[in-house]
């Protein structure tokens, strides 16, 4: 166990060593520095033992039959329907499992029965997950950000008056690690009758959310970004929408009647999860969410904050950088993305903090291109941590770009 | 232990010998602990017999636990499965009569119901966790014909996960009820108290009626909940059943809980020999029928205080106390710390909290999660934390929290309390 008294060391309640054995690995003899948590976090072993547990001792399929397997396999599969339903503050049948933040958000967007008449207001610093599905099918309006990244409330609050049917808001931004003001937000888009759509990819590993409480009607989410598995993710949808919503999938498990003629769809949620899921992903997501918990929210959010501060400090020494929403004192988690002066190439600069230094960041347009355009007009370099990363991790990545800065301007 | 033992000890020495003569799991049972019914000659002999369990009557069920004679096709016979949870689902078939036998000597301790009960035509209603596993059987379409028994009995529609229950159900329960006007219920008291809190937002009353509390143990906040909707008067009751056994407790009108001494064996069982009254102990059952299925010494894994005080109703069943299902206590260190019914005792029934939920998650850590109502006012629950931090001891992580949802358990039913270090020390074998 690690003392967390500086909120820099790695958070209390967590073995980096035996918890999370891959920062054990050396990369040509360089210690690993993962930092790369936007993207996809790393599983703790617990995670990995419930998985496993799934496949060497129970293996058998959900709701197909009597078995005894089959019973104890469907008993943890809603159970964890359940684990999830308490962790977002909802009920039980409010949570669909899908395989990542893009099927939910995609899911609602087709359910919705939206057309290019329907005004959708949405973040310029969509991930495109949030972004395309409604640009596919309905009139698209960004809300402005202002110089620091911020969301502008006042362009959204002349979006709202245009009526549109959905805000799909983006809680914690990928690319500058800020958060909307989820609350002002959601309540604003109420009081305009618009649904309110939230993809909360980014903040739900460091934040407790209670949509109960928040008033959103759908919020989206991705296991594999708060220690959990690939391939599952959850959708939570208002009991009220999510029967009005159509399934876009069809097939077995969700229907209660077929014949020849037609079919009677399961109530929700189970119509909306067609075909063998992902079993052994649902007992990784509720190993996460005890592991989460077991830590407290409190603390995952204190050692978020305090990373970020540190991130964004250290950044402002470097005038060789250019940061994304620059300023320690916003509301914001630890994910930093910048450009190097005297370079376009942030992939190269990518390979070299892994290769040579074993630190692992991310390059690219983050799947939000339109917002990166925007500020970078090109690729850009993010570093992202978690519960597992310390202040060593966060000296290094820097001392690792002031070497390299020297042979790249 | 309780003294009418002599009334049915011939009995009991009966059903051993027509189980090891008509039971091939039976024989094999006493052979391996090298036993015949001959044995069995003494009331001190009985504890010669190794308890059953459970798992031998799932594992041999039906080859080996139905009595020569007896086949699954026996229009006599009346299936009673048992949902379960963690695998402990089990399925029992009986003579229908031999469950209506147990249930009307049970329901002697309240004369009133017990009448009501023998009339016939009887509409009754139910409101209980649906025995079904939900996801592939359960619907919102059926129709109330579809739910009406041959006895009289409508079934009313519920989820499995009582609180996700649509009000479109619950608008329907209402029309249903109206329609049928029941002359008695048999409810869960969680689901009727969650029916009695929509009820009463939109004015609607029942028909006044016994009620029958049973399938889950009743917590003090359902109780109350019902109570205000029905009146006072209305006659409740609260009912120990199993469904591998059928009635065995009943509440007599001034309160007290009977057990039935006349249709089973019973032994009350702590560390290893019989309990003295006002002792903790565990409830092993022998059935006194010749039926399909015979249990010897059934441990079941619930656990009772008995009493050998007269209770003022003058029914001479002796007074027990259920403490709740030794997997659902609250352990520390190995320890009991609390019961179920202790935490019962500690919540009470405030008139701000609508439901609750005790989980232990590990060793030091509880949540307690409690739905208010309107008549909650900030740190209503102050003296809930301050009792059950003392009762947990020092080191005990408790987390109280308001919450809107509370999940049933996947069985349907809802259980107030349960307990990780409970299920662990169940299942390493600890005996009380």
């Amino acid at each position: 166990m690690n003392s967390m008294d500086d909120n820099l060391e790695c958070i209390a309640g967590v073995s980096r060593e035996e918890d999370f054995p891959i920062l054990s690995r050396r990369i040509d003899d360089n210690p690993l520095i993962y930092l790369d948590s936007a993207a996809t976090s790393l599983q703790p072993r617990q995670v990995v033992s419930e998985m496993s547990r799934y496949y060497l001792e129970i293996s058998a399929n959900i709701h197909r039959g009597k078995h005894y397997l089959s019973e104890e396999v469907s008993t943890d599969y809603e159970e964890g329907r359940y684990k999830v339903a308490q962790f977002l503050g909802c009920a039980g049948n409010e949570v669909v499992f899908v395989r990542n933040t893009t099927e939910a958000l995609n899911l609602v967007a087709a359910g919705l029965d939206i057309g290019k008449d329907d005004i959708v207001v949405a973040c310029t610093d969509s991930h495109h997950s949030n972004y395309l599905p409604w640009l596919d099918r309905a009139a698209v309006k960004l809300v402005r950000v202002g110089a620091q990244g911020e969301v502008d409330l006042e362009h959204y609050r002349e979006l709202l008056k245009l009526s549109p049917r959905v805000v799909a808001l983006t809680h914690c931004s990928n690319v500058s690690g800020l958060y909307a003001p989820l609350e002002e937000m959601t309540r604003m888009a109420k009081e305009a009758g618009a649904l309110v759509v939230v993809d909360a990819a980014q903040s739900i590993p460091h934040r407790r959310l209670n949509v109960g409480r928040l008033g959103i009607d759908f919020l989206a989410f991705s296991a594999h970004k708060m220690l959990g598995p690939t391939g599952i993710g959850v959708l939570f949808g208002k009991q009220s929408h999510l029967r009005d919503m159509n399934p876009v999938i069809l097939g077995g498990g969700m229907v209660d009647w077929v014949d020849t003629s037609g079919y009677r769809t399961r109530k929700i949620p189970h119509k909306f999860e067609a075909g063998t899921p992902h079993i052994a992903g649902v007992y990784g997501l509720v190993a996460a969410v005890k592991y989460l918990e077991k830590i407290g929210f409190d603390r995952l959010e204190a050692h978020d904050l305090a990373l970020s501060k540190l991130l964004f400090s250290e950044a402002e020494k470097r005038d060789y950088l250019v940061v994304a929403a620059p300023g320690t004192h916003a509301d914001r988690c630890a994910i930093l993305s910048f450009k190097m002066k005297g370079t376009d190439d942030m992939g190269n600069i990518a390979r070299m903090l892994s290769d040579s230094f074993g630190i692992m960041c991310r390059s690219g347009h983050m799947c939000a291109q339109p917002y990166v355009d925007y500020s970078f007009n090109g690729d850009i370099l993010r570093a992202s941590c978690y519960l597992y990363n310390n202040r060593r991790d966060i000296v290094n990545l820097f001392q690792a770009l002031d070497q390299l800065q020297l042979v790249v301007s | 232990m309780i003294d009418d033992f002599g009334d049915n000890f011939e009995a009991a020495r009966k059903e051993i010998t027509y189980a090891y003569e008509n039971v091939r799991f039976f024989r094999k049972h006493m052979d391996e602990a090298k036993l015949s019914p001959e044995d069995i000659r003494t009331p001190g002999d009985f504890g010669r017999i190794p308890p059953t369990e459970k798992k031998h009557y799932r594992k041999n069920f039906p080859l080996d636990v139905l009595a020569k004679g007896y086949t699954l096709k026996d229009d006599r016979l009346t299936r009673f499965p048992s949902a379960g949870t963690t695998g402990e689902r089990l399925m029992t078939v009986e003579l229908g009569l031999v469950y209506m036998k147990r249930a009307i000597e049970t329901m002697s301790v309240y004369p009133l119901i017990h009448t009501i009960f023998n009339r016939q035509p009887l509409n009754q209603v139910r409101y209980a966790p649906p025995n079904c596993s939900d996801v592939e059987c359960a619907n919102p379409y059926s129709t109330m014909q579809d739910r009406l028994l041959r006895d009289g009995t409508l079934v009313l529609a519920v989820y499995h996960d009582l609180l996700t229950t649509p009000e479109v159900i619950l608008k329907q329960n209402i029309e249903e009820v109206e329609k049928h006007q029941p002359q008695m219920y048999f409810i869960d008291s969680t689901h009727l108290a969650f029916l009695m809190r929509y009820m009463r937002k939109h004015g609607y009353t029942p028909p006044n009626g016994p009620l029958l509390s049973s399938y889950t143990p009743c917590t003090d906040v359902s109780r109350r909940q019902i109570l205000e909707n029905f009146g006072r008067d209305v006659h409740f009751s609260e009912v120990v059943a199993m469904s591998e056994m059928g009635y065995m407790a009943m509440e007599c009108p001034v309160g007290g809980l009977h057990i039935n001494t006349k249709s089973y064996h019973l032994e009350f069982i702590c560390n290893g020999r019989p309990a003295e009254p006002g002792e903790m102990a565990e409830l092993y059952i022998t059935t006194l029928d010749n039926g399909c299925i015979p249990h010897l010494r059934y441990r079941t894994g619930d656990v009772y205080r008995f009493f050998d005080s007269q209770c003022l109703c003058g029914h001479n069943f002796p007074l027990i106390r259920i403490e709740g299902r030794l997997r659902n206590f609250l352990f520390r260190n190995g320890e009991i710390v609390l019961t179920p019914k202790e935490l019962d005792g500690i919540v009470g029934a405030p008139r701000w909290m609508d439901m609750y939920k005790m989980k232990q998650t590990d060793e030091n850590d509880f949540l307690f999660n409690f739905i208010p109502n309107e008549k909650y006012e900030e740190n209503n629950e102050k003296y809930i934390r301050d009792e059950l931090l003392l009762k947990l001891g020092p080191g005990a992580d408790l987390v109280m929290e308001k919450v809107d949802y509370i999940p049933t358990e996947r069985s349907g039913k809802f259980l107030a309390c349960v307990s990780s270090e409970g299920e662990k020390m169940y299942s390493k074998g600890f005996c009380l």
